[in-house]
């Protein structure tokens, strides 16, 4: 499926220290990026229940971002760690469920890569663009 | 931040340079209660931070790691945040006058043609801007225009212009929306009152121009170490792809050049940059990590990979495919015209010369005192050495020529990060025991005049009140407030949404808490500029409004909106309406919250009598701080008992501006008659820690000493076990008695013995080699300098030194190079052909391979001396005792190897000296110095705040599985055996929420950020 004016939605996942601070600064330093990510900042990519994402996914989101420090950067020793660990665990059982796992991206985005976050949300929109919206869309009641 | 500051109390510091170091004095001093000038001559804070987004040997940035206490944003931003930090930019100290405790500074803050408080960043002045610069890393890499931004993340963020290039066109003038700039901006001098002075004002890394043989500057793919430092940043010129500068193609050899600006007497700069060794290690495996089959040649004369686990890295790195480290010296550098291609012409080791071509080189450029560092020293007094470094005693390493100025960092001699780290947080310690200390601690917080009392809203149904508030229009003019706020006015629970002009100023602020009051909000979202510099403000406005602070949801328009979508006001809108709807949704499931503190015990446990502990006491005494130092022994002084100087005046003259020389006895002797007068320090002798429980503010420690047992509690933990002399097997050590190790022939030095007229130095005895990887780091500077007191007194005498590397980082290579030209040999070997020792009827002779002409050499000797290392004293037991980690050598392991050298994960608890890592007496002072700073600046807290986004349990859906014990990093989760519930130590609970997601019946909620919450904003938007 090609750009036909779908406008997928992503919901962002997005650490505080590092890549909440870098989309932050994405924005104050006016880079711009398209406009269909929306940002739930935590704490903590530690702290992103993998039921957030799947809730994100059944309520109809075309994409999900998890954002957080890079390696050996978490604020909280680990976080980022066991994020990574549970994001590739759900991505897993997406496959095994039969539902796109490639609709959820984990990256690592310091606090001082502006461009870095702007260039995600732009590839993602772009994937997603192509890939089409989300089949779960109103197919599901949670 | 102010053009005109003036804090009219002695209690103050001044910081001179906001760089790592500054800014981690800064930090260190504003925690412990003392107000801080922060000045920096750039026109925004950070120096050479900006410059990396990864350092070794960790390959990652952690840079937000060395701020003190909790987790934190960049130390620009929190230097930002700080109450008690001012941040004067674009500043430079001009004079001095007064007293230790009393001195009055004068400053001349330089125009900045940019007024900070005005600028939004939005950049139209740099898009008229006809006038191009060269960028501050890139050079003509990434050129800049006459107006332009400092780096990302410098403070203030603010747009500057250089004078120096500007036509005064005024274009930028007539774009600015905001009035900000000022073409006619004078500069201005101010005074401030300080107790203390810290000079950090860093380095300057070498002009490559000067080195004209090498190309820089002519051939453009030969770039400076800091251009390709940019390069390899993700957040840098070309977003970490590594091009050829002349046809944008990826390079498939790369040379790096070391030494470049270092070791170089041609240049006048004799000394060993210390980092670059490492500098460039690190780059090769971020360029093999980025692109694998790039070729890489490093060329160099040593490699001084010195600093803990730093050999382990080299190691590591050297094994990584198609890298080649080539010991030998690079000649010129020439291009050759066509390919552009760069032709190396190299002299080996062994007088052959060679030619090898490459696509990029990498000149990897030294370490030069900073700019203005001359003016900086007469205008303050400060003595400055031959290279235009701050000189500094061995036994008091963070003092200068002036008396009351305190220096850290690389402008007492180049370093590394850990080491600035220490000593920046080492001269905190000095500057605040001279300022005269008011009243450090905590302050009462500001509650606001008549604020009424915090209304109950549990019962109530949510009213959400939404506020817009725009700062100087940027956002109002991409976002219709007006429509949001219709928009939202239809959403379910929200009582009120209203544009309420500039939220942040204080009538702003007042409106809203006045409309909440009368309108009986129970919520609030605050959406637009939501700067996270104002939370403090955004509390008390809540506060005002007789409403908790955690009622709040914040909605950043600017930064996510705004900003990010400002070409197109329409979906801007639609977007901010949607994340206003989001917020509602999720401030509907905000609830109160009261954040408690826990008590914090005074007194600090000082563990080992050695330099370092005794050193770590003192500076706590000095700070007003109780302390109990146990040592397990019967003496005081440790390593350093064993400690001589040796050489005569011409020696002590020549060494004294590089900091080598000093007197340990009389240190020792100073340290024990200070500690013996000191009433805040408890001696301890013959006593052992046996066990330790409890945390930080309140730890229990069991002591076992002459009188038996006792139980004392501390309020922090300082670990200075110390480290020994490893005694030789090999070498025929204990089996002649020619054959010493250093410390003996220092001894034998220091007494007057008879040195026989042949001495053969061996290095590297139990050091990096299988069993003992690691390099102890202080050896090769002892054997040069006792090698130079022996022909001292006999000119006459053959001392040759056996060598694998030589490494006499800073100013210790002048010392090496001395040695040279006194007629010193050094000789090198190799693994594994290690020299033979034998003892026959003529006497000692010692066989070695040469390895460059790979013959054997028998050198006859009258006595030989073996290099030891050092390893750490065997403090397992103690280490777990303590809870903290040890690595696999037995020394201590820290919480962040670059940045956190001196604090433990587990709060509370720090280490310093041997029982960190080896190093020299100097090092270890300001280390224990360093220790002693962060405790006290923990101390002065007063109290344990609990941090607001802290982990609470549901008891009655707790099941007990443990889960969450497991993942809590900070040992805040604890779950007694057979306990029916687990709970949160709050004091310990840093606030992250992991717990929370491992809950499998969701009976851990993190205050702020319960699951409920998440869900209904992914609902409100999707």
């Amino acid at each position: 499926m090609s750009d036909n004016g779908f406008e997928p939605k992503i919901v962002a996942f997005l650490c505080n220290w590092c890549t909440y601070t870098g989309a932050d600064l994405a924005g104050t330093s006016r880079i711009q990026y398209p406009p269909n990510v929306r940002i739930i900042r935590l704490m903590c990519t530690g702290s992103v229940d993998p039921t957030y994402v799947l809730k994100a996914l059944l309520d109809g989101a075309d994409g999900v971002l998890v954002g957080g420090c890079h390696p050996g950067d978490c604020h909280y020793q680990s976080g980022n760690y066991k994020a990574r660990r549970r994001i590739i665990a759900l991505k897993e059982i997406l496959k095994q469920a039969g539902l796109e796992e490639d609709r959820v991206w984990l990256r690592w985005i310091s606090a001082s890569e502006g461009q870095r976050f702007a260039d995600t949300v732009s590839q993602m929109t772009q994937y997603l663009k192509e890939k089409g919206p989300n089949p779960m869309k109103k197919e599901w009641a949670v | 931040m102010t053009d005109n500051v003036s804090i009219p109390t002695s209690t103050s510091i001044l910081v001179v340079g906001a760089g790592i170091g500054g800014m981690q004095s800064a930090l260190l001093l504003a925690e412990a209660g003392y107000p801080v000038v922060l000045v920096d001559s750039a026109p925004g804070i950070g120096g050479s931070l900006h410059l990396l987004d990864r350092t070794f040997p960790t390959d990652s940035c952690g840079i937000c790691y060395m701020v003190p206490g909790r987790p934190a944003y960049c130390p620009t931003i929190e230097c930002d945040l700080h109450p008690r930090i001012t941040i004067v930019p674009y500043t430079d100290v001009v004079g001095l006058e007064g007293e230790p405790g009393a001195f009055t500074v004068r400053l001349h803050h330089r125009p900045r043609y940019v007024i900070p408080e005005r600028c939004i960043l939005c950049g139209k002045c740099a898009r008229v801007c006809p006038v191009e610069r060269p960028g501050l890393y890139e050079g003509d890499l990434a050129k800049v225009r006459a107006i332009y931004r400092p780096p990302l993340r410098a403070i203030p963020p603010a747009y500057v212009i250089d004078m120096s290039v500007c036509t005064r066109c005024g274009k930028c003038v007539e774009v600015c929306p905001t009035e900000a700039i000022d073409l006619d901006m004078q500069p201005t001098e101010s005074q401030v009152q300080v107790g203390a002075v810290i000079l950090s004002p860093g380095f300057e890394p070498f002009d490559a121009r000067l080195k004209g043989e090498f190309g820089w500057g002519y051939y453009p793919n030969v770039l400076t170490s800091i251009q390709f430092e940019r390069m390899v940043s993700f957040a840098g010129s070309t977003g970490a792809h590594i091009v050829r500068p002349s046809d944008r193609e990826r390079p498939r050899r790369i040379a790096f050049i070391q030494c470049v600006g270092s070791r170089d007497m041609s240049i006048g700069r004799g000394y060993c940059s210390s980092v670059c060794c490492m500098h460039t290690a690190k780059h090769v495996r971020v360029v093999k990590a980025l692109a694998p089959n790039t070729e890489i040649t490093v060329f160099f004369m040593d490699i001084r990979t010195y600093g803990k686990d730093y050999e382990t890295y080299l190691e590591e790195t050297k094994a990584l495919p198609g890298v080649t480290y080539c010991r030998c010296m690079v000649s010129a550098v020439q291009e050759r015209p066509k390919t552009r291609n760069l032709l190396l012409k190299t002299v080996a080791e062994d007088g052959k010369v060679g030619e090898e071509e490459f696509d990029l080189v990498v000149l990897v450029v030294g370490f030069g005192s900073p700019l203005g560092a001359q003016a900086l020293g007469q205008a303050l007094g400060v003595e400055l050495n031959e290279y235009g470094f701050a000189v500094t005693d061995l036994f008091a390493p963070e003092r200068v020529s002036r008396a009351g100025v305190l220096v850290a960092g690389a402008f007492r001699e180049p370093k590394d990060i850990p080491e600035t780290v220490v000593e920046a947080s080492a001269v905190a310690a000095a500057a605040a025991a001279l300022a005269t200390a008011g009243a450090p601690g905590a302050e009462a917080p500001v509650v606001p005049e008549g604020a009424p009392a915090e209304r109950d809203v549990t019962w109530e149904w949510p009213r959400v009140g939404v506020f817009f508030c725009d700062h100087r229009g940027e956002i109002g003019e991409v976002i219709d407030l007006e429509a949001v706020a219709e928009r939202t006015r239809t959403l379910p629970n929200v009582a009120q949404a209203m544009v309420v002009g500039d939220g942040l100023s204080r009538q702003g602020m007042e409106e809203i808490a006045r409309i909440v009051r009368e309108e009986r909000l129970n919520r609030v979202v605050l959406a637009g500029y939501t700067d996270i510099r104002r939370a403090e403000s955004f509390a008390e406005m809540m506060r005002a409004a007789g409403l908790n602070p955690n009622l709040l949801e914040l909605v950043n328009l600017r930064g996510e909106v705004a900003g990010a979508h400002a070409r197109n006001g329409k979906i801007a809108t639609e977007k901010a309406k949607e994340l206003v709807a989001m917020a509602v949704a999720g401030a509907v499931r905000q609830e109160p919250f009261q954040p408690s503190a826990e008590p914090l015990n005074r007194r600090v446990l000082v563990i080992g009598g050695g330099l370092a502990g005794m050193t770590a006491a003192l500076t706590l005494a000095d700070l007003g701080y109780p302390v109990d130092l146990v040592e397990r022994t019967d003496t005081l002084g440790g390593q350093l008992r064993e400690l001589r100087t040796v050489g005569g005046n011409e020696w002590r003259e020549w060494a004294r501006t590089k900091g080598l020389s000093g007197d340990p006895q009389a240190a020792l002797i100073t340290l024990l008659e200070r500690l013996s007068q000191e009433p805040r320090v408890r001696l301890l002798m013959k006593t052992e820690v046996q066990g330790v429980s409890g945390r930080l503010g309140q730890f229990r420690a069991r002591l076992v000493g002459p009188k038996g047992e006792q139980e004392e509690t501390y309020g922090a933990v300082i670990v200075a076990t110390g480290g020994r002399e490893v005694l030789p097997t090999e070498y025929l050590y204990g089996q002649d008695p020619r054959v010493v190790t250093q410390r003996e022939l220092e001894k034998m030095l220091a007494e007057g013995k008879e040195i026989p007229s042949d001495v053969v130095m061996i290095q590297c005895v139990g050091s990096r080699e299988p069993g003992r990887p690691y390099c102890s780091r202080i050896c090769c500077t002892k054997a040069v300098i006792n090698a130079l007191a022996i022909k001292e007194r006999n000119p006459n005498a053959q001392v040759t030194v056996l060598y694998r590397e030589m490494r006499t980082y800073g100013f210790r290579e002048d010392a090496y190079r001395l040695a040279r030209e006194k007629g010193v040999v050094f000789l090198r070997y190799e693994l594994p052909d290690k020299p033979q020792v034998t003892a026959g009827p003529e006497g000692l002779r010692v066989r070695l391979v040469e390895p460059i002409a790979g013959e054997e050499v028998v050198l006859p000797a009258g006595l030989v001396v073996l290099s030891t290392g050092l390893e750490p004293n065997d403090s397992r037991a103690l280490a777990e005792a303590l809870g903290v980690p040890v690595d696999a050598h037995g020394f201590f392991r820290e919480e962040h190897p670059k940045m956190r050298p001196l604090d433990f994960t587990k709060r509370g608890i720090f280490v310093c000296g041997l029982a960190h890592s080896p190093r020299a007496a100097d090092e270890t002072i300001l280390m224990a110095r360093g220790a002693a700073m962060r405790a006290a600046a923990l101390l002065a807290q007063g109290q344990v705040e609990v941090v607001r986004t802290v982990a609470r349990v549901n008891i009655r859906l707790c099941s007990a599985c443990g889960l969450c014990v497991e993942a809590c990093p900070y040992e805040a989760r604890v779950l007694e055996p057979g306990g029916p519930y687990a709970e949160v130590i709050e004091a310990l609970c840093m606030g992250c929420g992991v717990c929370a997601t491992v809950c499998p019946n969701k009976a851990t909620q993190q205050v702020g950020y319960a699951a409920r919450r998440v869900y209904e904003m992914v609902d409100a938007v999707v």
